[in-house]
């Protein structure tokens, strides 16, 4: 297992400097923000997602000092947190929402809504396990360890959620050919 | 990971060009900041929630062994001595009924 670039970090953040926080922030917030983003759907989620994370490691002061691996513990309380807020976006979403999202693609590439609802269509724990790669750059082993699960699950819960992507991107681009062959006979 | 897939994951990297982000790590870190400037005020509540704790314990621990003093004339040798003559009466008052 790689130990965590940022564990020489700890002593600082258990002091409680500033500094500290800021240099862990830009080493680690926006590949958490993306992460946090791809599990929970949107950009406001994940920012709030990501600031509980941080303010959750000051109020642990003095714990944090046994931490093996920081890099880990972050996006494994990142995931767990997005993974959280998505249910419950899901539970309290209305249904004209589901059927009719609001895409937050300004910033995106033309396709990027259709991968993004294909990704929200995936299980959570295989959700979980191509946002860390992808957006947060892990390795499987990282992966392995910041959800305490084997490396080869890690490997095969992504192999199958790039299957299942690929499946759904291919029954969208099917129903887009079929729906401009109907409009192009009208 | 499978070439067949080497497409999809470059989709799936290049799908959010983030925008920046610094609005979000100034968010972020000013309620770091806020957190920080509270636990440091939190510190000496705690130090005192401690001592309110430790003058408690202490104050339960004298009033125990106060009572537990006040308490020790329990006159042991007396009872001895009483219950000879009553425990040879009823030794004798059971031997004598068998007969």
């Amino acid at each position: 297992m790689q130990v965590s670039d940022s564990n020489d970090l700890i002593p600082d953040l258990v002091a409680g400097k500033e500094a500290a926080f800021e240099l862990l922030y830009d080493r680690l917030g926006p590949r958490l923000l993306r992460v946090a983003r791809t599990i929970a759907g949107s950009h406001a989620d994940a920012e709030d997602v990501v600031q509980d994370a941080f303010v959750c490691l000051v109020r642990m002061g003095a714990k944090l000092a046994p931490l093996k691996n920081l890099e880990a513990y972050m996006f494994a309380t990142v995931q767990h947190a997005a993974i959280a807020r998505a249910s419950l976006r899901r539970r309290d979403k209305p249904i004209d929402e589901l059927l009719h999202r609001p895409a937050e693609t300004e910033f995106a590439p033309p396709g990027a809504e259709r991968l993004d609802r294909a990704l929200e269509a995936l299980p959570a724990d295989q959700r979980a396990v191509v946002a860390l790669k992808i957006d947060g750059g892990l390795t499987f082993e990282e992966i392995a360890a910041a959800l305490q699960i084997s490396t080869n699950t890690a490997a095969s819960r992504y192999r199958y959620a790039l299957e299942k992507l690929r499946c759904s991107m291919k029954q969208s681009r099917t129903m887009r050919h079929i729906v401009s062959a109907m409009e192009a006979e009208q | 990971m499978n070439d067949d897939f080497d497409g999809l994951e470059s989709a799936l990297q290049s799908r959010h060009t983030a925008p920046d982000d610094f609005g979000a790590r100034a968010r972020i870190l000013c309620a770091v900041k806020r957190e920080l400037h509270l636990t440091r005020h939190r510190k000496p509540t705690d130090f005192w929630r401690f001592a309110a704790g430790l003058a408690a314990a202490l104050l339960l621990g004298v009033n125990l062994a106060m009572s537990a003093g006040d308490n020790t004339g329990w006159d042991m040798a007396h009872s001895r001595q009483a219950s000879a003559p009553s425990l040879r009466q009823s030794l004798h008052e059971i031997l004598n009924s068998d007969h």
